[in-house]
């Protein structure tokens, strides 16, 4: 595989940070990250805003994480950061706004990533509201780069859609979040009212990896992934199979005016996901009938793409004959996932050069249009 | 298409009467296939558990497979009689052609790893006697159930030395990732036997189906049965298989080229992120996750996607040619001819359609 070149993010790392200085950047993978559980829960209804105090309260580690755990760290100041880029405040966010010369970020929420998978819907309505009003009471009204995502609870469909609607005129959301994936397929009708919601209110849905219930998790195989170095290439699969679902139950057909914002899956992958649907939907289009494009015109049409994690082991020749392909200057939106520990930094700074029109497209005006910032 | 005779590296011939398998299996399990010999219930499948829609409407046998408008389907007569099956090839410009089995696909979601393997036993003796011994033409793979892992060693060694059976064949999807510590055994065998192995993705009914479970459309699931590949190979890579065998090579079947690009690409990037000063270290490998690529992997084109020949050269290149071995899949609905293939140099068509195989095969 002798075309395989390596880059190096570090070395090109201040020279990106240049160059898109010109530009209008928004960044639309960024989490904030609740540190205290007592003051969100002053954001929730009764009864659960005992429930969330209780959670807050236990000397448990899984459980007083509100919905879900990771297994890496989150330092307030991470990756080596300037000492004031944090995750925790909007001065701490606006410091890695400037840090990296960005405009807007788009917000949505640290620990709420697993929601999807709560048993209850109420409650994980409940705390999606709770975590909405916070982010418009702390974030969203203190800067105007801060944009905020509507997390809905996709389990719970219509009180998703109640959501979408509570929101719609709060000019600072700017788009509906979905965590994926409860545990089905997010093409099925039963989660059209969130799409619905979303068309009617002019709003893209974000969809961004989440934390399925057993029997599922997010990989094939995944309970017997042992390590994280296991688990995390894996884990892209259970965003993958959302994009064949959404096409070909239809929802491209139902919500034409929907537009689908995939993160946190990288791109790689995107032509052969192309070539696989076009070869199975022309053998097998008599059982689709409702179908009027091929899978591949849905997916340039509709969906867009967050370019973390980039798979930048590719090289910068294999990586432009990629963008090429996926029509990247009309599809790809910049995102870091900040803070995560697979933050984009510094190797999405080694996005490679392109067009200036085309850098502008990614860095922010993609992102500018669909989400009508 | 290359005028060249080709090798075909995938191809589904039927093997499964349980009629037939019933004389190959040890007498505990005869009179299960004894029943599923008298029945025909195409809910449970015959032999193997099968998804209730799979031959009813998206798969075989459709009595509407000849009509234009109604997609591709396989006529059985022809993957059930060997002469068929190989004139069928032989018209298709198909100079040898590794047989990889048809509703053996599904023994990874036989529940019981006892019977799997008995199964698995059975067919490598009726694929010999009745595929094998009167053609040159035709290539057997030894079947193994992994989740029996001191049977289908034994298997391997039962063929090892046997020149019509030119690799160890596994599907994917079963319940453990075929990394897994268990399955170690198995490994040693396939190395100590010097075959390569060739991995089919499955879809087994029994198990999931893809890592949400199973999908309303056959389209969405045919577009995700790539998953149970992509975790075996992060799996079979971090749990160092090929670090202790770095001579093995692995022939991806059934899910085309390019999806390894992105997999082994994010594998490395996090390989590459996992530094320690997360918390989160990496278990040590010899090399970085992308490098098995060439050290190790083969891919069948099998099913080649739908794109331009310009982007299919280009994920070409990236892949490697050196390690693209050409499979039609024939006859599955789905199947490939060498017209496929992008405009590639002779060079590199002829490793393509034949010299990767036959390095790899031992042809």
């Amino acid at each position: 595989m002798g075309s395989v070149q390596e880059t190096n993010g570090l070395t090109h790392a201040d020279e990106v940070t240049r160059r898109i200085d010109d530009y209008t950047v928004v960044d639309v993978d960024v989490h904030e990250i609740i540190v205290d559980t007592s003051r969100f829960a002053e954001y929730a209804e009764e009864p659960w805003r005992r429930r969330i105090e209780h959670l807050g309260q236990t000397d448990e580690p899984l459980a007083s994480s509100l919905v879900g755990t990771f297994d890496f760290d989150l330092d307030p100041t991470p990756h080596g950061l300037e000492e004031d880029v944090k995750t925790t405040t909007p001065e701490g966010m606006k410091a890695f706004m400037d840090r990296f010369n960005t405009d807007y970020i788009l917000i949505h929420g640290h620990q709420m990533e697993a929601v999807a998978n709560v048993p209850e819907k109420q409650f994980a309505h409940a705390m999606c509201k709770a975590h909405n009003n916070m982010l418009l009471d702390e974030f969203l009204l203190e800067d105007e780069g801060f944009k905020g995502s509507i997390l809905v609870a996709p389990q719970a469909p219509e009180l998703a859609a109640e959501e979408i609607h509570r929101l719609k005129d709060e000019d600072d959301f700017v788009n509906v979040h979905i965590s994926a994936s409860p545990n089905g397929l997010l093409g099925d009708e039963k989660y059209h009212p969130i799409y619905e919601a979303a068309e009617d209110t002019g709003m893209a849905i974000t969809f961004h990896p989440g934390y399925p219930n057993p029997p599922w998790s997010s990989a094939f195989g995944g309970p017997f992934l042992e390590s994280t170095a296991q688990a995390y290439p894996a884990i892209g699969q259970h965003m993958l199979v959302h994009i064949p679902s959404l096409i070909f139950q239809g929802v491209m057909e139902k919500f034409p005016d929907l537009d689908h914002i995939f993160l946190e899956q990288g791109i790689t992958w995107i032509p052969w996901m192309m070539g696989r649907m076009d070869k199975t939907y022309e053998q097998r289009k008599h059982e689709l009938p409702w179908l009027e494009k091929k899978p591949s015109e849905y997916l340039r049409e509709s969906f867009y793409f967050g370019t973390q994690p980039l798979e930048e082991p590719a090289g910068v020749q294999n990586m432009l004959q990629i963008f090429d392909m996926i029509d990247a200057e009309n599809t790809l939106m910049y995102s870091t996932d900040f803070p995560h520990f697979d933050f984009d930094f510094p190797s999405v700074l080694a996005i490679p050069q392109l067009p200036e029109e085309t850098e502008r497209a990614i860095f922010g005006g993609n992102a500018m249009e669909v989400l009508n910032i | 298409m290359t005028s060249q005779k080709v090798i075909d590296a995938c191809v589904h011939q039927w093997t499964a009467e349980p009629g037939k398998l019933v004389d190959h299996v040890p007498e505990k399990w005869q009179r299960r296939l004894n029943i599923k010999s008298k029945i025909q219930d195409p809910i449970s499948g015959t032999v193997m558990p099968t998804i209730p829609w799979y031959h009813a409407y998206w798969n075989e046998d459709s009595p509407e497979h000849d009509r234009p408008d109604s997609g591709a389907y396989t006529n059985s007569a022809e993957y059930k009689s060997p002469s068929e099956f190989e004139g069928q090839l032989a018209d298709a410009g198909v100079e040898t052609a590794l047989l990889t089995g048809h509703i053996v696909k599904f023994l990874s979601a036989v529940p019981n790893p006892e019977y799997a393997a008995a199964l698995a036993s059975g067919y490598n003796a009726l694929v010999k006697e009745e595929w094998l011994a009167d053609s040159n033409n035709l290539k057997g793979a030894i079947l193994v159930a992994p989740e029996n892992p001191e049977a289908a060693v034994a298997e391997i060694e039962k063929y090892a030395d046997d020149p019509d059976m030119v690799s160890v064949l596994v599907y994917g999807g079963g319940k453990l990732p075929l990394g897994h510590d268990y399955l170690s055994p198995i490994y040693e065998a396939i190395a100590e036997a010097d075959l390569p192995l060739t991995i089919h993705t499955s879809g087994n009914p029994t198990n999931r189906q893809t890592a949400l479970g199973l999908p309303e459309h056959y389209a969405t699931h045919d577009s995700n049965l790539v998953h149970n590949h992509m975790t075996n190979m992060i799996s079979l890579i971090y749990k160092g298989v090929f670090d202790r065998h770095p001579d093995l090579e692995v022939v991806w079947a059934g899910e085309g080229v390019s999806w390894v690009l992105h997999n082994l690409w994010r594998a490395t990037r996090y390989w590459r992120n996992l530094d320690g000063s997360t918390g989160s270290n990496p278990p040590n490998l010899r090399q970085e996750p992308i490098d098995y690529l060439d050290s190790n992997f083969y891919f069948t084109t099998y099913p080649l996607e739908e794109l331009t020949d310009e982007f299919n050269e280009n994920l070409f290149e990236m892949v490697g040619t050196e390690n693209i071995i050409y499979g039609s899949g024939y006859p599955h609905w789905n199947h490939d001819t060498p017209d496929v293939l992008p405009s590639l140099s002779d060079g590199d068509m002829a490793k393509i359609t034949r010299k990767n195989a036959q390095r790899v095969y031992g042809l």
